[in-house]
């Protein structure tokens, strides 16, 4: 049922990418198949939705540019030709001249302020953009961190489709990122994007592959990091637990020593509040060190997930770089 | 003689515990119950002061050997948690075995947990048999007790216990010592943040003795009566306390403030006391334990040199006391330990304290 479930939320995934931003995916066989069930279901009807609308906005963009740049055109033209007519003014225009430049004025005015508008709608389109733009990219970056904490052993999901996936998402995501870079900037000095580099898409490609490959030594790089963090964190209540006993039993010993020394015991405090609260302490600490047990199993076992697509990946690259030899 | 009842009570201890566990397993699979034992611990001390001379000429230097044991069975049941436990211990002097002792506790406890809300509730008896009249006594406790966790962080309890001590002996002079306590004590918990952990605690106590108090008599200073009716001391305290665990280290903090009003000449008092307890971790099986207390007792009139009417009450803890302890975990279930330790008490004499100087050797194994 539960592999049913992801089937559905896959392919309803992919099969809305066609009409996205990212799309054309069909054509991507190998990732697209129902072995590759990896966390998308879940992701699914949103990405569709914020890659259709981010598309619209991207063509949209480009549609504005393209319309401002045929008008800067014209602008150009006419002020040229106001220019030329003013060039001429130190001689007393004649009446044909005069009618000509206000109709070249009138002309100007009417580009200028379309432009104007046009300007107006670019900057609007452009803040909604980034913001559609935005979410995705988060979209792509959970779907990242849930792909690589699935468990490595999923037996439904082949580490080949994990990989070319991987590949694929991290190419989106680099995709999105320029276009970001592009439309985030004021000055755009960036080269133009063409929108249809998104289409044909191939997770098999040498980008894909280095997309994927520094997508994971930086993800490795992370959780690496993480579990030394944790660890150590780990040692010191460990440490806490154990010092905690100690303290404890030390305690029980001054307690005590007025027995040992022929002294009557106390009464109202032996064992009574401090039992009862250091059990709640020490309970608080075994729940954090539990938790902190959890996280790093779960870390080591992302870690040894990413090791093993690494070196999937170093072997594919080894063979293709062999079979090319 | 001794030796030979510790042997005889751990052998049956362990046989309890192997029949409990296992029966009760077997009549109610729902049921979870565990027996265990917990550390023995045998080790041997010198005590240069036995007798607790206030006199540097009277100190009496002995050896002490002495062992402890006990065991418990826990059973949980859903929400319910039971719980019986009993500990051994004794102490068998070299020379001095007037004071040799052995001590028997029994503990019977009923806990309800339910959310952030739990209560117990715990009957105690403890034995405590020797040849000196001082040392012979029985006490009979009874605890009712209610936690309540604000937060996760935050806790609340307030506990009411109700304790007599009564002496084997039947001699007047020693049964005046038994006495019959109705305790409260409100306490808050704070885990401010992962290295402290704070805690305030406010109590209140009323002792009644097996004695009828004395008062002065009006217009003849320094002559004293029977006032006809019991001694009654009521103590009220307070004591704060921190947690705290920085660089490795755990230390513990406490101040504590008491005051008791008695109606018997001598006895109302003020108490001060400050204590510091740390252990620190210098490499992975070895420990250092240091606890150190200030203590300042300050009484309103000047006590009655009468000693059978202060001894056994006036004090519970010993006052001014530094105690090392190094422990060395020599496997995960042995260990070591050798405690070194300076205390100076109040004595039955009125102004005049005696000092103890104690060195211990233990071993102890965790089953």
């Amino acid at each position: 049922m539960i592999r049913a479930v992801w089937a559905l939320g896959f392919l309803v995934f992919w099969a809305g990418i066609p009409g996205g931003v990212l799309s054309q995916e069909s054509s991507l066989s190998p990732a697209a198949g129902p072995s590759s069930l990896l966390a998308f279901d879940q992701y699914a009807p949103i990405v569709v939705r914020f890659e259709k609308e981010t598309l619209a906005q991207v063509e949209k963009l480009g549609t504005i540019q393209g319309g401002q740049a045929k008008l800067q055109i014209q602008i150009q033209t006419l002020e040229a030709k106001v220019k030329t007519l003013r060039g001429n003014s130190s001689t007393s225009l004649n009446v044909f001249e005069t009618a000509k430049l206000k109709s070249c004025l009138g002309d100007l005015q009417q580009k200028l302020e379309a432009n104007a508008q046009l300007e107006k709608q670019y900057q609007q389109t452009r803040t909604e953009f980034e913001q559609k733009a935005l979410s995705l990219l988060s979209i792509y970056n959970d779907w990242i961190d849930a792909n690589l904490a699935s468990p490595p052993n999923d037996s439904t999901v082949s580490l080949d489709d994990r990989l070319n996936a991987l590949a694929l998402v991290a190419k989106k995501r680099s995709k999105l990122q320029y276009l970001l870079r592009i439309y985030h900037s004021s000055d755009e000095k960036e080269p133009a994007f063409n929108p249809s580099d998104f289409r044909g898409l191939d997770p098999h490609d040498k980008e894909g592959r280095r997309l994927a490959m520094d997508l994971l030594r930086d993800r490795k790089k992370t959780i690496g990091d993480r579990i030394d963090r944790l660890s150590l964190e780990e040692d010191e209540i460990k440490n806490e637990i154990k010092l905690q006993g100690k303290m404890q039993d030390f305690l029980e010993d001054i307690q005590r020593m007025n027995e040992d020394s022929s002294f009557p015991r106390g009464s109202l405090r032996r064992n009574d509040i401090q039992s009862y609260m250091g059990k709640n302490a020490k309970t608080s600490l075994e729940g954090r060190l539990r938790e902190l047990e959890k996280q790093i199993s779960m870390d080591r076992q992302m870690m040894a997930q990413i090791n093993s697509s690494i070196s999937r990946l170093e072997g594919t690259e080894g063979n293709k770089k062999g079979g090319r030899l | 003689m001794i030796s030979i009842r510790f042997f005889a009570n751990f052998i049956i201890l362990g046989a309890w515990l192997a029949v409990i566990s296992a029966t009760a397993q077997e009549m109610n699979p729902g049921l979870n119950i565990q027996g265990s034992l917990t550390p023995v611990k045998a080790g041997v001390r010198l005590d240069d002061n036995v007798f607790r001379s206030t006199l540097t000429t009277g100190l009496v230097l002995d050896q002490i050997s002495s062992l402890d044991f006990g065991g418990k069975v826990e059973a949980t049941w859903g929400d319910w948690r039971g719980g019986l436990q009993y500990f051994g211990g004794g102490d068998s002097y070299l020379t001095c075995d007037i004071l040799d002792n052995l001590r028997n506790d029994g503990v019977a406890s009923i806990d309800f947990v339910s959310g952030n809300l739990a209560l117990y509730l715990e009957k105690e008896i403890f034995f405590r048999n020797s040849h000196s009249n001082d040392f012979d006594y029985t006490e009979d406790g009874l605890l009712v007790g209610a936690q309540w966790s604000l937060s996760s962080l935050l806790n609340l309890e307030f506990k009411y216990k109700n304790l007599s001590r009564e002496y084997g002996s039947q001699e007047d002079t020693v049964r005046t010592q038994n006495f019959v306590d109705n305790s409260a004590v409100l306490g808050i918990r704070e885990e401010i943040n992962n290295r402290v952990t704070l805690g305030l605690e406010g109590d209140y106590t009323n002792r009644e003795f097996n004695r009828n108090a004395v008062i002065p008599i009006q217009g003849l200073p320094g002559t004293f009566e029977d006032a006809g009716y019991l001694q009654t001391d009521q103590s009220y305290g307070f004591l704060l306390s921190a947690q705290i665990y920085i660089e490795s280290i755990l230390q513990n903090l406490s101040i504590q403030h008491q005051r008791t009003d008695s109606n018997s000449y001598g006895f109302s008092n003020l108490v001060d006391s400050l204590s510091w307890a740390a252990v620190i971790r210098p490499s992975k099986n070895f420990f250092i334990q240091l606890f150190a207390r200030l203590y300042e007792k300050t009484y309103d009139q000047t006590p009655l040199a009468i000693p059978d009417l202060r001894v056994g009450f006036t004090d519970e803890d010993s006052q001014d006391l530094i105690s090392v302890k190094t422990t060395w975990e020599v496997s995960p279930l042995w260990s070591a330990g050798f405690t070194v330790s300076r205390m100076k008490t109040e004595s039955t004499q009125p102004g005049e304290y005696y000092i103890k100087n104690v060195e211990a050797l233990q071993m102890e194994r965790k089953f």
